[in-house]
């Protein structure tokens, strides 16, 4: 998806920042030499300032906004650089050796476009061999836009676009869309019929009648057409309306359900990444009450005010012809109105915005507590927490007695202006009439005036009006609804997966298990480096132990070797072939993982054992969970296999969850397994079986086993010791029990003491 | 980490921090541990609600090397160091008027004049300003920038109008 464009666009306007780069940048990004750049949008007395840093092969630069070169510092002077981190500024600081050559400021929302910078400087200091795929004018624009791509899609077109794209997901519907109009437009025009038909009884039947113009025979034969026309005008009018609701309303239902379908397998084809960066609660009501929002919107509110414009025209129309001077005095107004309601919709949407905030403060009071409700009763804390939901449910209150009192009173007024109106309409419009009588019975004349029948037709027009315009006022909020919504769902529609196929990506049958990481660097936020360059080379059906303080990046490197993400910098090899060649699913095929949290989904214990393998025979399923475990207290269970474990599993312990989720990669029979804490939640003696059967389920594949407890890893052929994302120690138990002061050995050593302590507890 | 050698060693009397701590401009403060001087970073652990009590020095590795619990029990030397240094860390934009506050595509844009001058920023609509007790406001927009309103009674009326939807202050 190429949205450079947009980004720039969006940066240049919305964020008030020059694009226009000043010459000297741009000259070097046209030669190529340009690596990388940022603004230093902070001057040392914190003042917005426009200079730029960048970083060539050579140099590191600085420009001020003129284009001025105020520093240049030849790159073989530094040796290092730092950033410090501070709430709105970051220092940057460029050193030779201990003396500091360079040092300035910045905003976060350059940190990123800085983070690259350091990257490439950094690679550059270690005379490592630079990969850049994209020019430094897309890294900039790409990491300033980051955030908004981040929270809120590539979308960032105006309001208009999004409502076109909406209409177009009705072009495959268009049959319906056409009948729905048509019905609508037609419904529209024949409800203007019966005021017409009653004006017309008047003049043509009972006035003639009245003034013996017309026989009783007659006027009952007009009179009895007249009826029949109405009836076919109502009978015409509740037929369009049904056509309309029913194709429209089904189509809404089929255009959401096409929405729905389409986020959801979209959703699926995303990487992880993207869903750590997003609410999962957000996601669902994407999915689920966004499309639904639109449904509304497509199958009422599209037809709905396309109807009520067809209404104002057609009335305004009619008044005007039938009488132009009051038919003036009840359109003008008709603007004026509806900007009225469109101001009080303003002011509606303030304060809702303050209602909805009461409201959210108020909700969460209760997804705190309800799944902490635990804590909250161990501190005895109950009492407090119904005072500050009391406390917030009161301020719910105040707030919407204000929505209610001022919509309460904008629209009795507002009525009062239309009645005001309408008594206007009368008093002009009734002596006109008389004069029409008068004149009528005096010439015979019907030029002069109003006619009775006129009158009666326009004041029941005059009825008609309020509905239409109460509609278009509701438009502009209806429409800003409608499009946030779809706003979310494009979003998701938008955002392309971080990690793709390539498209000559090979579908893997069978896996050797050899593995390999060169250099690996990673950062999940592409600014602090996770893994720092990781080296290591892994034999087919190898068992490999990771330990390592918290934090230090174990689970990231396995994340990496399932390609959950890729790597910034460096290789992950498989068999010899970078992973990217490889098909994604048909790899993960190959790949068991019991993760760090074990996720059980809502259904049987059957079924999540199955769930990498749903053909898998019940002789296979029993067979796994006796290796994991977790046959002997799958049967403790009333309803044994077929138990249905909650939302997350809660009716299980995390020792017993765990087990499951060791039978569910068993029985997926992997290549390559990766076993996260496969032992964290469970007692020493429960810890010994799953060792046993953890001990099965590893020959003849390549394991990777994270633990805290080392007494697990002792079965490891080969331990790598993982510190703030460095490979600090490789080797067996014994040849790093043996490096005086090694990191391991102190691991070693102050567990075996706190298991002496344990022993000297308990005797 | 630091093995926990100066949890033991325990706070330089007053005397003793003064030789101990400086702020060298252009540069920054360096605190003098174990006999070298180190450069280090000055964080207040309550920026907001008790900016000048636990002052923690930490290290380019992120260890903390000491913790000063108040600055007013230090020398001035000691505290215009420590405050110099404190002012970087903790530096973020003072909003002195809010110019527009408008809403498109479920994102909230703001247009303000800090006290570093004008910007406009971003936050989601979803996304409200924080209030703490004693009045002070923040908005964090998405770049992860702080914006404050240190008392937002002092703002113009039109500016008040604009935040009272969205905070109350
Ligand atoms: N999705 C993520 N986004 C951003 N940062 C992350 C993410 N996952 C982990 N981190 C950070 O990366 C670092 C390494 O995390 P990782 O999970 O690899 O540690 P670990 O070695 O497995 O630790 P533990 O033993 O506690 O499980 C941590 O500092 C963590 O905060
Ligand atoms: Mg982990």
């Amino acid at each position: 998806m190429n949205n450079q464009p947009l980004e720039k666009q969006f940066v240049k306007e919305v964020l008030g920042q020059s694009v226009d780069w000043p010459r000297h940048l741009l000259d070097l990004d046209r030669q190529g030499e340009l690596l990388a750049c940022a603004g230093l949008d902070l001057s040392d007395s914190f003042q917005f300032q426009s200079h730029w840093l960048y970083i060539t092969e050579k140099t590191v630069g600085v420009l001020s906004e003129s284009g001025e070169l105020l520093e240049s510092i030849a790159l073989e002077k530094i040796t290092r650089s730092n950033i410090i981190e501070g709430f709105s500024s970051h220092r940057l600081s460029l050193f030779a050796e201990d003396e500091l050559v360079f040092t300035a400021l910045y905003s976060h929302r350059q940190k990123r476009a800085m983070g690259q910078c350091v990257h490439i400087l950094e690679q550059l200091l270690e005379k490592k061999s630079l990969s850049v795929k994209k020019s430094a004018e897309d890294i900039y624009f790409e990491s300033v836009f980051d955030p908004y791509e981040k929270g809120h899609g590539t979308n960032m077109g105006g309001e208009s676009t999004v409502v076109w794209r909406l209409l177009k997901l009705l072009i495959p519907y268009k049959n319906r869309v056409i009948l729905g109009g048509i019905a609508a437009a037609l419904m529209t025009l024949v409800s203007l019929l019966p005021a017409y038909l009653t004006g017309y009884l008047v003049d043509n039947v009972i006035k003639p009648f009245q003034s013996g113009q017309l026989t009783h025979e007659d006027a009952m034969q007009i009179f009895a057409y007249t009826i029949i026309a109405l009836a076919v005008t109502k009978v015409m009018r509740e037929f369009f309306m049904w056509i309309r609701l029913r194709t429209m309303s089904i189509l809404g239902e089929m255009v959401a359900k096409d929405l729905r379908d389409q986020v959801y397998s979209h959703l699926h084809k995303l990487s992880v990444s993207y869903f750590s960066s997003k609410q999962t609660g957000s996601l669902i009501s994407r999915v689920s009450s966004d499309t639904d929002r639109l449904w509304d919107f497509i199958a009422f509110g599209v037809v709905e005010v396309m109807t009520s414009v067809i209404m104002l025209l057609g009335l305004s129309m009619v008044l005007l012809y039938l009488d132009w001077p009051l038919g003036l005095m009840v359109t003008l107004p008709v603007p004026i109105i509806l900007w009225s309601i469109m101001k009080h919709g303003d002011e509606m949407r303030g304060l809702f915005m303050r209602c909805w905030r009461r409201w959210s403060s108020m909700t969460d009071c209760l997804s705190d507590t309800i799944p902490g409700i635990r804590v909250v009763k161990a501190f005895n804390k109950g009492e407090d927490e119904v005072e500050r939901f009391k406390d917030r449910n009161q301020d719910c209150l105040n707030e919407f007695t204000g929505v209610h009192q001022l919509w309460t009173t904008f629209w009795p007024k507002l009525m009062l202006t239309i009645h005001v109106i309408v008594v206007g309409v009368w008093l002009f419009g009734v002596p006109r009439v008389l004069d029409h009588v008068a004149e009528f019975n005096a010439t015979g004349s019907t030029d002069v005036g109003l006619t009775p029948g006129e009158f009666v037709a326009f004041v029941i027009y005059l009825t008609m009006f309020v509905q239409p315009i109460e509609v278009i006022g509701q438009m502009a909020r209806m429409v800003n609804r409608a499009t946030s919504s779809a706003y979310r769902v494009f979003e998701i529609l938008d955002t392309d997966p971080q990690v793709v196929n390539l498209d000559q990506a090979e579908v893997v049958k069978d896996l050797k298990g050899e593995v390999e990481f060169k250099n690996v660097i990673f950062s999940y936020d592409g600014v602090r480096k996770i893994l720092k360059g990781i080296s290591f080379h892994v034999q087919p059906g190898e068992m490999i132990g990771l330990v390592g303080p918290s934090g230090s990046g174990k689970t990231t490197i396995t994340n990496l070797l399932a390609r959950f993400y890729d790597p910034q910098d460096g290789f992950i090899k498989v068999d010899g072939r970078n992973l990217n060649e490889y098909d994604q699913g048909s790899y993960r095929e190959q790949l068991g993982m019991v993760l760090q949290e074990p996720y059980l989904f809502h259904g049987s214990i059957l079924e999540n054992v199955r769930y990498g393998r749903p053909d898998a025979s019940l002789s296979e399923v029993v067979r796994a969970a006796r290796a994991a475990n977790a046959h002997e207290f799958i049967l403790k269970l009333p309803q044994g296999y077929d138990t249905i474990v909650g939302e997350r599993g809660h009716t299980l312990s995390g020792g017993e969850r765990q087990r499951i989720s060791i039978a569910r990669a068993i029985l997926r029979d992997p290549k390559i397994l990766i076993l996260d804490e496969a032992t964290s939640a469970v007692d020493t003696e429960t810890e010994k079986k799953i060792q046993q059967a953890l001990d099965r389920l590893v020959q003849g594949r390549t394991v990777f086993a994270i633990a805290h407890r080392l007494s697990t890893l002792t079965r490891a052929d080969r331990i790598l010791v993982v510190k703030n994302g460095e490979l600090v120690e490789e080797g067996t138990h014994s040849k790093l029990m043996s490096i005086e002061k090694g990191v391991y050995k102190k691991l070693v050593n102050m567990q075996t003491d706190l298991n002496k302590f344990d022993e000297t507890k308990e005797v | 980490m630091s093995d926990g050698k100066l949890e033991r060693e325990g706070m330089p009397s007053r005397e003793d921090l003064s030789r101990q701590v400086e702020f060298v401009e252009g540069r920054g403060l360096r605190l003098k541990h174990n006999d070298h001087w180190v450069w280090v970073t000055a964080k207040a652990s309550f920026p907001w609600t008790h900016p000048e009590e636990f002052i923690s020095l930490v290290n380019e590795e992120a260890e903390e090397l000491l913790m000063v619990e108040s600055l007013e029990d230090h020398v001035l030397e000691v505290r215009k160091a420590l405050k110099r240094s404190l002012a970087e860390a903790g530096f973020c934009f003072e909003i002195l008027k809010i110019t527009g506050v408008e809403e498109r595509l479920d994102l909230r844009e703001w247009q303000v004049e800090t006290q570093s001058g004008p910007r406009v920023f971003h936050t989601k609509v979803s996304h409200w300003p924080t209030v703490l007790d004693n009045g002070q406001v923040f908005v964090r927009d998405l770049h992860g920038d702080i914006y404050r309103i240190i008392d937002p009674e002092s703002l113009d009326s039109k500016s008040q109008e604009r935040l009272s939807a969205l905070a109350d202050f």
